[in-house]
């Protein structure tokens, strides 16, 4: 089982080097002299400027998003083993799955029904 | 010019005047002779031929580009590691994509499951970006993004599911051996699964027309945005690599890998005229060199002339590759054949992507994360409910899968109908309350 994952470790590796040397060649290959933070500011950001901090705090909408993320992956976390043996288990493998989809799926209802979905 | 007032007659006049100005003094001779369009040497043009050379020109332009940091004290390691982080994980997916029985890495049993965990590493990069450039529209679009490329996950992940149904394994190698096994592309087991995770993969390679993380209208961008510097370039390229990536995943998925169109008669029916499909990708290949040696006769310049000889070797030698494996033994001829299948499956599937991005025009943010969370995420449930029925009921029942998967398949394109129908409604009777 290990050995399977040796090509992993060194196709990293490689993955790894080729952006690695890539900022490294940029390094060396900057003609111009870095330049002072007030004559790139123009330029990174175009549009209104950006006066407040980033540490305001943000929407709970994106909280909401998150927490949804995580109900679901653990869902997922179930739904892929139960995928796998699936076609072994038949008729009782359906109800099983029906049974905690349906409390997933009533958990969904609630939360739109709530306006937790609504993205605005 | 065209059919807008201008705003001011004089920033006009001159726009307006300088193309008649040049067609006036100097006569432009008919686009087909190319040489007199040349400009005279002691000016400083090149040769309009030397112009393919311009995305290397680009590309060594931002190379050697000086650094640029945002103003406001920023984590310059972090700023660095980011993009290298992004484009090392997305290079990483490529491993377990199996082009052709014959080329493939390594072939994990969990190879499904490595990719979609190796795949959402890559939001961390680019939150990492907005959050350090700390100033709070970039840190807004970052939060945006991360929530939009949450729904469509899902939704992706869960249309995958549907198909895993139907192999019992993860293994990449083993769900194309299912499908050869099954004599069915699983697309048309689960074409509404298929539709999804086509969807989802526009989403998640942050392609125009359901996803973009920032528009023209709210410039809320990322923080190496301008195309001045090679950081910039490196996100660029994750976003085109990752492209690749679900391209690999939805062919290896449900369009049957790296096996040719009907594969499976090879062994129900060997001998029969579908046996003239093996014949398919040197014939293919043999008419794109036919075509370049046909237009390297037709061209005026000798330069011209030998690339296009040049590709008609190149084209070529791969036709005669292509068929002298026919005649090799069947693994040699399965793995150099299912390698071009392969190839020219993702190749349609990027085409389609990227069809799909130039055609549509960009929607807002709120819109298409609401098509993911409201539409995408329970289609996808209802779809692996019905394809797990489907089955169900052909192993009791004894009715052809392909009727019951079908049947599958219409209810839940009602129910994707229904839940479309009733979300712009609600959202707007909402709207309207909350105003």
């Amino acid at each position: 089982m290990p050995a399977q994952y040796i090509p992993i470790l060194m196709v990293a590796m490689v993955a790894g080097l080729f952006p690695l040397a890539a900022l490294a060649i940029l390094k060396r290959a900057s003609a111009l002299p870095p330049q002072a933070p007030e004559a790139t500011q123009a330029q990174e950001i175009r549009g209104s400027a950006t006066e407040d901090m980033a540490s305001d705090g943000s929407s709970v909408k994106f909280y909401i998003a998150g927490a949804l993320f995580v109900i679901f992956a653990a869902a997922m976390g179930l739904l892929f083993p139960w995928s796998i043996q699936f076609s072994q288990m038949g008729g009782y493998g359906l109800l099983v799955m029906l049974t905690f989809l349906g409390i997933l799926l009533a958990g969904y209802a609630w939360l739109y029904q709530k306006g937790a979905l609504d993205w605005r | 010019m065209n059919d807008n007032p201008p705003l001011n007659d004089r920033a006009a006049e001159p726009e307006i005047q300088a193309p008649e100005a040049v067609s006036a003094g100097s006569e432009v001779p008919p686009p087909s002779d190319l040489e007199s369009v040349v400009p005279p040497a002691n000016e400083k043009f090149l040769h309009p031929r030397l112009s393919v050379l311009q995305p290397l020109a680009n590309t060594v332009k931002i190379l050697i580009q000086p650094e640029q940091w945002p103003a406001n004290g920023v984590n310059r390691v972090v700023l660095t590691i980011a993009p290298w982080f992004a484009i090392t994980i997305a290079l990483l997916a490529y491993l377990i994509v199996p082009i052709g029985p014959a080329f493939q890495t390594t072939d994990l049993n969990i190879g499904l499951l490595f990719i979609l965990a190796i795949g959402s590493l890559g939001i961390y990069s680019m939150v990492l970006e907005n959050w350090l450039a700390r100033t709070e529209k970039l840190l807004a679009s970052a939060m945006r993004t991360a929530a939009h490329f949450l729904s469509y996950e899902t939704a992706s992940a869960l249309a995958l599911v549907s198909a895993l149904l139907l192999t019992g394994s993860l293994s990449m190698n083993e769900i194309v051996q299912a499908q050869l096994d099954q004599g069915q592309w699983f697309v048309f087991y689960v074409p509404v699964g298929f539709g999804i995770f086509f969807l989802a993969s526009i989403a998640l390679t942050y392609r125009t027309a359901i996803a973009m993380p920032e528009s023209d209208s709210e410039i809320t961008d990322r923080e190496q945005k301008s195309p001045l510097h090679f950081r910039w370039a490196l996100d660029s390229l994750t976003d085109y690599a990752k492209i690749f990536v679900a391209a690999g995943v939805a062919i290896t998925v449900f369009l049957g890998g790296w096996l040719r169109p009907l594969a499976s008669y090879r062994d129900r029916f060997p001998g029969t005229p579908v046996q003239i499909l093996d014949v398919v990708p040197g014939a293919a290949v043999a008419a794109i060199a036919v075509y370049c040696f046909r237009s390297a006769q037709k061209q005026q310049e000798a330069s011209r002339k030998r690339v296009m000889l040049w590709a008609c070797g190149v084209w070529g030698t791969a036709a005669l590759a292509l068929i002298g494996t026919l005649f090799a033994p069947e693994a040699i001829m399965t793995g150099v054949h299912g390698a071009f299948w392969f190839v020219m499956k993702v190749s349609a599937y990027v085409y389609c992507c990227l069809w799909v991005r130039i055609t549509f025009p960009e929607y807002r943010s709120d819109p298409s994360t609401n098509l993911g969370w409201r539409i995408l995420v329970p289609m996808a449930l209802v779809n692996l409910l019905a394809t797990a029925m489907a089955i169900v009921s052909t192993q009791y029942t004894g009715l052809p899968m392909r009727l019951t998967t079908i049947l599958g398949a219409g209810v839940t394109l009602g129910a994707g109908i229904w839940l479309s129908t009733i979300s712009p409604t609600e959202s707007a009777a909402q709207m309207a309350a909350s105003e």
